[in-house]
C-alpha cells in the first residue's frame, strides 16, 4: 500500500524503436544494457526538480520525489 | 487456506440474523478477502450479500438520490439518475481505486469499513445523507464516530444511503499514488442550509470542517476557502506527507472543490 510498482494504467503509449550500436570490444558486439535506463532516470528527474525549486531557493533535494517531500523542502527554503 | 463456512443469504433480514449469529457480511470484497488473505481477519463464517436483491439499485425518492448499499462503485458512476442529480457523487465514484476494484467494490461496504482514507464516507458526510439500515435510520453527522468505526451495532446491516440533492457539489481527492486512497480528498456541498465541507485521507475519521463550513457559508468562492486557516494539530504524519502539508492540501482541495462545483 505504502509503495507499488506501476501498473498498466498508471502509462501513457509506448512507440518502440531500436537503434543497434554494436560494442566493439567484444567478438559478440554484446553488452549490458538493462540497468541504464534505471540508471539516468532519477539524476533526470531530481534534476529537473531542482531546476523547478530554484527559484524558490531550494539548493539540495534527495530522492523521494514525493508530493510531500517537495512541499515540505520549499517550506524549509522559506523558513 | 484455512477453512471457513459461506452462506448466501437472499434477504437483509436473514443476512442480519446472521451476522448477529457471528458471520462476517461479505459486500463487495475490496478489503475484507484482502485482509483474509493477509491473515489479518479469519471469520468462521462469512455470508454473502451479492445475492440480495433488494440491497442493490438506484432511485430518485422526492429531492434525494437513494442508493442500495450493495451497489457497485461502477453502477453509481456509471448513473444517468446520480449523473443528473448529483454530478459529484458519480464523479467521486468513478475515480476510486482502479476498474477491478469498481467493479466489486460496494457503497456500503466502503461506509461500513470507514477506512479513514476512504472516499464514499466524505460524500455521505457532505451531503448530509441518511444510513438506512436493517433497523433504523442514522444521519451521517451521527453514523462515522472514528477510525474504522461507526454507529452500527453488532448484527445491523446498511442496507441503503439517502443522498439530498445539494444546490452544488463537487469532490477533489489527492491521491496517494501507491494505494490511489486519498491523502487528502475534500467533498464540498452548498445546501439550502449553507454549505458542509468533509475531509478525509487527513485525519483518523472523516470529518466536518466548521471553519471552511462558516466561510463558504457566507461566499461560496474559492477565495473564501483560501482565507481560512487550518489547524495540522489533529491531522496525520507518515511517509506520504507531514501534518502540514496535509493541511495544505485540505485548503488547496478545498478551493478547488469549490472552483470545480461553480463548474
Amino acid at each position: 500500500m505504502d509503495y507499488t510498482m506501476p501498473r498498466a494504467d498508471d502509462f501513457c503509449e509506448f512507440k518502440l524503436d531500436t537503434v543497434c550500436t554494436p560494442c566493439t570490444h567484444n567478438p559478440l558486439g554484446t553488452k549490458g544494457c538493462g540497468e541504464a535506463g534505471a540508471i539516468g532516470s532519477p539524476p533526470a528527474l531530481i534534476n529537473a526538480v531542482l531546476d523547478a525549486l530554484a527559484p524558490l531557493g531550494v539548493k539540495e533535494f534527495d530522492m523521494p520525489a514525493t508530493s510531500g517531500r517537495v512541499w515540505d523542502a520549499i517550506q524549509a527554503a522559506k523558513a | 487456506m484455512y477453512t471457513f463456512a459461506f452462506e448466501r443469504p437472499t434477504t437483509a433480514a436473514d443476512a442480519a440474523r446472521l451476522v448477529a449469529a457471528g458471520a462476517k457480511p461479505l459486500a463487495g470484497g475490496q478489503t475484507l478477502l484482502a485482509s483474509m488473505k493477509l491473515r489479518l481477519a479469519s471469520p468462521e463464517t462469512l455470508a454473502d450479500l451479492g445475492g440480495i436483491k433488494e440491497l442493490t439499485g438506484i432511485r430518485r425518492d422526492g429531492d434525494s438520490i437513494v442508493i442500495g448499499a450493495m451497489t457497485r462503485h461502477a453502477d453509481v458512476a456509471e448513473s444517468a439518475e446520480v449523473q443528473a442529480a448529483i454530478p459529484a457523487l458519480a464523479d467521486l465514484a468513478a475515480h476510486i481505486g482502479d476498474r477491478q476494484v469498481r467493479a466489486m467494490g460496494t457503497l456500503g461496504g466502503s461506509v461500513a469499513n470507514n477506512d479513514p482514507a476512504a472516499c464514499y464516507p466524505s460524500a455521505v458526510l457532505a451531503l448530509g445523507a441518511t444510513v438506512h439500515t436493517t433497523s433504523r435510520k442514522i444521519a451521517a453527522d451521527d453514523f462515522f464516530t472514528g477510525m474504522f468505526s461507526t454507529a452500527l451495532e453488532e448484527g445491523e446491516l446498511i442496507t441503503a444511503i439517502g443522498f439530498p440533492i445539494p444546490q452544488r457539489a463537487a469532490y477533489m481527492k489527492f491521491k496517494q499514488p501507491a494505494s490511489r486512497f486519498a491523502m487528502v480528498g475534500v467533498f464540498v456541498a452548498q445546501t439550502a442550509a449553507g454549505a458542509r465541507v468533509a475531509v478525509t485521507g487527513a485525519a483518523s475519521c472523516v470529518f466536518r470542517h466548521a471553519g471552511l463550513e462558516a466561510a463558504l457559508t457566507q461566499s461560496f468562492t474559492p477565495e473564501a476557502a483560501a482565507g481560512v486557516a487550518i489547524d495540522a494539530s489533529d491531522l496525520n504524519a507518515d511517509i506520504h506527507a507531514s501534518a502540514a502539508y496535509r493541511a495544505n492540501l485540505v485548503s488547496v482541495q478545498t478551493q478547488r472543490a469549490v472552483a470545480k462545483a461553480l463548474g
